[in-house]
């Protein structure tokens, strides 16, 4: 796959590169993209979607083994297996991970692999941000879980209600984990939310203007504006708990007059934009599969972008639904309660479009296409369940019990999950070049999908039962015994489905690796302009930029109609598609300092809990870091630059005039 | 305006036309990168200009959570303060209302009021920086940069004074809510205005060292709106706190 | 807003109830039972917890409208999957021989882009659904919110204190402001009366929530949350915690018990006297001292711990140390409603125990007091019970091993301290002085 470039180590004379070649006259610029040691350098924005994905799910699978913990707790009255402490902590740290660990980083790993090919770029605008993003993830996902041998992870809750986190009420280091942890990983979204915004709006091939840009796009584009609004807000909250927590503020301290509710509504203006960040990316990539394997275009494509642009919208105006018994007063919860149900409209609206996207079509039932019916039969479950507590009278005999459990589940596992699952399945040649097995990748989805239902349906009930959420457990007289056993073995099934994906990506990487099939450029007869390049994705994305006329340009090149207005082939998607054999192309030069400025960030963290004597090193990281990006050039300056002026320093791929001063901001 | 338009090149044109665009992947090429060496980036703002711009946008719901959190606790710290009792006072009620030294509250409006003009006049030192560079008039830029940073540092260092000030009237960050409030708002604005002076700084440095001329006026620009961003940001802060503190 | 007709059949079991003043029965229709009952199905506690078995006007029109609201979704429901499946059998296309391709060339269906009449169609659609749910919503809401004037009531309010982990409920009967009933755990309540509460917190957010009678509201410090709760029936309603608290979020239960009114009159005489101190000599006045010296600094008894030198009561000592809830406002105008500090916030904050031998259950509602559970005995005081004594004897003697609590946590007290010190006797005399208290005024 490597088009190995080649790059000449000494530099040009003049300035500006004496100044860059060696920032710190100790570390060279790396060069190599290929071999282990290239990930950790790559600026490349597949390499870093492949290690979202990566680090996506190992913690998913982290989170899974938490939630197993959870299980087995409560699969029978009175159970012994986690004591209070450890139960608190496991019940937090399952729902933080798989928020903030999971579903957002896998999210994110789509996001960076596609959204430079489906809108036709070379890369994200800022090459090394976005590896900063990564590595930056990945440190404050480290630097939470080290919580565990520290004193003990968070307990209080993935939602941290205040006073409840105050040094008085949890006197260990558990929830200076979760705010400094949270921050680092905040850093990460904005950063990533800012360039990828950048990203979509400034570096679209020609042609495609905005309303021919797939919806995959249209989502993560929407998720990234939801990104940079609501991070700002939680990191306020965290800001605000830490000065409490550690400089002795009284944001929340109830005897000063600190209001506990202030908390509540920072969290859940940034908690309920980010239930859409959660879900839309997942929106968008059934949107893609739908129609690949319906063999139709979607249906109501602009109102497929708009109700996406107004659920973005409206997600703004519904945080109060979480706090509905917290007493915020009757014309606020009216208020609320009213425009989460019409909420519900753009949802709905989505669900009827991809309805009438498969009918009439000829589907075609693979694993990704089956992948996406879930997440319209499951998600359909969490938004009628959704319903029933806008409603908010009704709301007050659910909230907080297991039957909220059910819906969110159905939402995020049901919703978000099994989409990107589907997107696995679909992007997978695209990525990798092999398919995943279709036998393993069914066996994984019925697992899934069977043990998904038997888990969180029953919650349903139990909630409606009385069941409250977060006790460490029940006793036999509650009745809640054989619904919780039947929810206790869903997880398992969960679990095991969660065991054949894993086995289906070793066994088809075996397979591929024994007997390689050439999948070709677009194995699905797929729609958007990632399949017009080869597979797996050449390092330069596209030999050539292309040109868009069309929404789904990539289809409009291989069919056509003919005089009948019968559908016929134009072309093979062999002939038509770049090859990857470019050798020319200039791109970003890998960078060591992303991933030292990022590690700077973990030790301020362990500064800020222990002792300010960690502010020298993590000082002298973050400096390190700071200066030696700030005097590299983006850019090696390399003589098979495509284009002549050079001068011109807004070109595409982000030149050297993304400088120390525009990125010291955002980082900063 | 380009953006405009390109952004409205939206329809859909009947599925019959795919007929005509048969162009071969080679001819396609050609018009391609004619294409890319004409226009920079799709909206023809530069990915830098974007960036701040998307970031400034993020600023502004920080400073609105926190300015909100402010607002909110100036009520409930009025409240509060008004209803010890005179044994339970102990201090805690210094705040906007009592504590100075004739019991009028804290602040000192006029000294806070010429810190402010010393910020605001530092944008216009700005946009005449930016100007100069414009212009290719490097020694202007420079007298005109340094002016900034330096009103810039003129006005952290009015703020270290006023909040030495009152640490010694008795109001530290963890006296009372209004404390914590007062000094995090505020505190977070110094912070963004000592990065912009660092920005500033480096630009100048940057200009000294060759690699910042009137090419690269955009980068200044960029630095501009962080600095004049900044300043509005202060003009609501002043507004809020200090000239309406009841 | 009626979403159903009363069934005529239950105005005949009211009136054959004649003692309640307002005897309440479920009034479901036959059809929205059969939906409650399916989704009970094999799973039904003897613990009565269940949201959709309502036991009080209130829980049962929000059960009703959830019923409802189910219905619609589930035609909703039905429509989607039986659209998922119905186009899985009926679109669905064999996978071609040939693995590399994903169609045959040929087979297309028709292409279509949208149809904007469909759209707005379907987007018209959901909005007058989802205007229909929310008329009915803000019907309900403010029906809820609407608490009648009742000039007879025999409760002013009563307040809700949430602490870690246990309730406590101060009784205001008649509108001085000062308490005078002070309990915990357990919300004695005459039936058919609708009472306010106002539900508040000493230390981190808790939620009050009796499922059979009303849906929750949390209790937050620094703040008074109106709710109201009303027992349709005499009984015992439990309800748990639902704001996540620490340690033992899942021990701290509480009661809602529905007494008829002369029995809830009865009860709230007695429980307004204060005790008497044990004759010298006796078990009880042994365990009397050890109470003195081990438990009088966090627990209070009326009458006996709240004494000044001069023997003159301190009216402060009645609510332990109500204060850290207290709206601010009310601390300097409400005289007996006291601000305390950190210290006490976290230390010391304790159940009353003058009527504890009254109650079914302590420590924080998780162990029954009495071997045989029965409304009965909130008026014939301990006269029927067997003291579950070990139980008891045990919680007294180590109670951070019966229920998690944070009693040695370094930023303050919070739980029941163990008592490992104290000998087998002392234990056995305390038990009999809490257990055998008298009180004034009584014969």
């Amino acid at each position: 796959m490597a088009i190995t470039e080649d790059r000449p180590l000494a530099l040009e004379a003049g300035a500006v590169t004496k100044v860059a070649a060696r920032p710190l006259g100790a570390l060279t610029r790396p060069q190599s993209d290929v071999g282990w040691a290239s990930w950790f350098t790559t600026v490349d924005h597949k390499k870093i979607g492949i290690m979202y994905g990566v680090g996506s799910l190992f913690f998913f699978l982290f989170g899974g083994v938490e939630a197993l913990m959870i299980r087995i707790q409560l699969a029978a009255p009175d159970g012994q297996f986690l004591s209070e402490s450890l139960y608190n902590q496991v019940f937090t740290m399952h729902g933080v991970t798989m928020v903030f660990l999971v579903i957002m980083p896998m999210a994110a790993a789509f996001a960076n692999y596609l959204l430079p090919l489906q809108v036709g770029a070379r890369d994200v605008a800022f090459p090394r941000l976005n590896a900063f993003s990564f590595w930056c993830w990945l440190a404050g996902a480290i630097f939470l879980n080290t919580s565990w041998f520290l004193g003990g992870a968070p307990a209080g809750g993935w939602f941290a209600y205040a006073p409840n986190t105050s040094v008085t009420f949890a006197p260990g280091s558990g929830m200076d984990f979760y705010a400094i942890g949270l921050q680092i990983v905040g850093i990460a979204s904005l950063v990533s939310a800012i360039n990828l915004i950048v990203t979509v709006l400034n570096m679209r091939a020609p042609g495609m203007s905005l309303l021919k840009m797939p919806v995959l796009t249209w989502m993560l584009l929407v998720t990234q504006f939801l990104l940079l609004f609501a991070v700002p807000v939680i990191t306020i909250a965290l800001f605000l708990l830490t000065f409490d927590r550690s400089f002795g503020a009284n944001f929340f301290n109830v005897e000063q007059g600190g209001s506990p509710l202030l908390w509540q509504h920072l969290f859940w203006i940034f908690g309920h934009p980010e239930v859409y960040i959660l879900i839309l990316p997942a929106f968008g990539i059934i949107s893609e599969v739908i129609p690949t394997f319906s063999r139709k275009p979607i249906f109501g494509y602009p109102f497929m972008v708009g109700s996406g642009i107004a659920i973005g919208f409206m997600g703004w105006g519904v945080w109060a639904h979480h706090m509905f018994v917290s007493g915020v007063g009757e014309i606020s919860v009216a208020a609320f309660s009213l425009s989460t149900m019409f909420i519900a409209v753009p949802t709905g609206v989505k669900i009827l479009n991809w309805l009438a996207t498969m009918w009439g079509g000829r589907l075609r039932f693979n694993t990704p296409m089956l992948f996406a019916c879930g997440v319209i039969a499951m998600f359909t479950i969490g938004g009628l369940s959704g319903v029933t507590h806008a409603v908010a009278p009704s709301d007050t005999q659910q909230t907080d019990t297991y039957y909220i459990v059910a819906h969110f589940h159905y939402v995020i596992f049901g919703g978000s999950l099994l989409g990107m699952f589907s997107g696995f399945y679909f992007w997978w040649p695209k990525v990798f070049g092999y398919k995943l097995s279709e036998k393993w990748g069914k066996i994984n989805f019925w697992l899934m999908l069977i043990g998904f239902n038997m888990t969180f349906g029953p919650m349903h009930v139990l909630g409606l039962q009385g069941m409250a959420r977060r006790h460490q457990s029940y006793a036999k007289e509650d009745g809640f015994g054989f619904w919780n056993g039947i929810v206790s073995a869903g997880a398992f099934v969960i679990a095991f489905g969660t065991l054949a994906f894993l086995i289906n990506i070793w066994l088809s990487a075996r397979s591929a690796k024994r007997n390689p099939v050439e999948v070709g450029p677009d194995p699905w007869d797929a729609r958007s302009l990632e399949w017009s390049t080869a597979s797996p994705t050449p390092v330069h994305n596209f030999d050539v930029e292309p040109t868009v006329e069309f929404q789904d340009d990539w289809w409009h090149r291989k069919w056509g109609e003919n005089e009948e207005g019968k559908i016929v082939r134009k072309a093979y998607p062999a002939d038509i598609a770049q090859d990857g054999s470019a050798t020319d192309v200039h791109l970003p030069s890998p960078s060591y300092w992303p991933l030292v400025l990022s590690l700077s960030l973990p030790v301020i963290g362990y500064s800020v809990i222990y002792t300010f004597w960690l502010m020298i090193p993590a000082g002298a990281l973050f400096l390190a870091g700071f200066l030696g990006w700030a005097l590299e050039p983006a850019d090696d300056p390399e003589a098979a630059h495509g284009h002549a002026d050079h001068g011109h320093d807004d070109d595409h791929d982000a030149d050297a005039s993304a400088d120390a001063a525009d990125e010291g901001a955002s980082v900063g | 305006m380009q953006t405009l338009r390109l952004m409205l090149l939206t329809k859909e044109p009947p599925l019959a036309d795919s007929k005509l665009s048969e162009a071969t992947p080679a001819e396609a090429t050609e018009t391609v990168t004619e294409h890319t060496v004409e226009h920079g980036t799709t909206t023809g703002i530069s990915n830098n200009k974007l960036l701040m711009w998307a970031f400034l946008g993020s600023e502004c719901l920080l400073f609105g959570a926190l300015i909100s959190t402010y607002l909110l606790y100036k009520e409930r710290f009025n409240d509060f303060a008004a209803n010890l009792a005179p044994f339970e006072q102990d201090g805690r009620n210094i705040g906007p209302r009592f504590g100075g030294e004739d019991g009028e509250g804290v602040f000192d409006i006029p000294f806070t009021s010429i810190s402010s003009f010393i910020l605001l006049g530092s944008s216009l030192t700005m946009v005449l920086a930016l100007s100069a560079i414009r212009r290719s008039e490097y020694r202007s830029f420079r007298i005109w940069t340094l002016t900034t940073a330096a009103l810039g540092s003129v006005f952290i260092a009015g703020q270290i004074y006023e909040f030495t000030e009152f640490v010694e009237k008795g109001l530290g960050y963890s006296t009372n809510i209004f404390g914590s409030a007062f000094f995090t708002l505020t505190g977070f604005h110094g912070v963004h205005v000592s990065i912009g002076i660092v920005m500033l700084l480096a630009t100048y440095i940057m200009h000294k060292q060759g690699r910042l001329n009137s090419d690269k006026a955009e980068t200044v620009e960029i630095v501009g709106l962080y600095w004049h961003f900044v300043d509005v940001v202060w003009i609501l802060i002043f507004t809020i706190v200090y000239l309406f503190p009841q | 807003m009626k979403l159903h007709t009363p069934q005529p059949e239950t105005t005949e079991v009211e009136s054959s109830q004649a003692t309640p003043p307002r005897r309440f029965v479920s009034r479901r229709n036959g059809l929205l039972t059969v939906v409650g009952l399916s989704l009970l199905l094999a799973g039904c506690g003897d613990r009565h917890l269940s949201t959709m078995d309502p036991e009080s006007p209130i829980a049962e029109k929000l059960d009703n409208f959830l019923v409802w609201l189910l219905l619609a979704a589930g035609v909703i429901f039905v429509l989607v999957q039986g659209a998922i499946l119905y186009m899985a059998k009926q679109f669905r296309v064999k996978a071609p021989e040939d693995e590399s391709q994903v169609y045959p060339d040929e087979e297309f269906p028709e292409q279509i882009h949208g149809n904007t009449r469909l759209e707005i169609g379907w987007t018209i659609l959901p909005t007058v659904i989802m205007a229909v749910i929310a008329f009915f919503t803000l019907g309900l809401l403010f029906e809820l919110d609407d608490v009648s004037a009742n000039e007879d009531r025999q409760i002013q309010e009563v307040v809700v204190v949430g602490q870690q982990w246990w309730w406590e409920f101060q009784y205001h009967l008649d509108d001085d402001g000062i308490p005078d009933i002070v309990t915990a755990n357990e919300l004695v309540l005459p039936v058919g009366e609708e009472i306010r509460l106002r539900v508040t917190s000493r230390d981190v957010i808790h939620s009050f929530w009796i499922p059979t009678l009303n849906g929750k509201r949390d209790a937050v410090p620094g703040r008074y949350s109106p709710w109201t709760i009303e027992a349709g029936n005499a009984g015992r309603f439990p309800g748990e915690c639902t704001e996540f608290c620490g340690f033992s979020h899942a021990y701290m239960e509480k009661f809602a018990v529905g007494l008829p009114l002369d029995e809830w009159q009865e009860w709230a005489a007695t429980q307004q006297r204060d005790a008497v101190l044990p004759t010298e000599g006796t078990a009880e006045f042994a365990g009397w001292e050890v109470f003195n010296n081990q438990c009088a600094s966090c627990h209070v008894i009326n009458g006996l711990t709240s004494h000044y030198e001069d023997g003159s009561i301190d009216d402060f000592a009645l609510y332990s140390n109500v204060g850290v809830g207290d709206d601010l406002a009310d601390v300097l105008n409400q005289p007996p409603v006291r601000y305390i500090d950190k210290q006490t916030q976290v230390a010391g904050a304790a159940p009353n125990l003058t009527h504890l031998q009254s109650r079914s259950t302590f420590a924080g509602g998780i162990f029954e007091l009495y071997k045989n559970p029965d409304a009965e005995r909130y008026i014939d005081l301990a006269s029927e019970g067997t003291l579950n004594r070990g139980a008891l004897e045990a919680w007294i003697v180590n109670a951070p091993e019966q229920k998690a609590n944070a009693w040695d946590s370094p930023s303050g007290q919070r739980g029941m301290t163990p008592f490992t010190a104290l000998s087998a006797e002392d234990v056995d005399n305390l038990v009999e002085f809490l257990t055998n208290l008298e009180y004034e005024g009584a014969e």
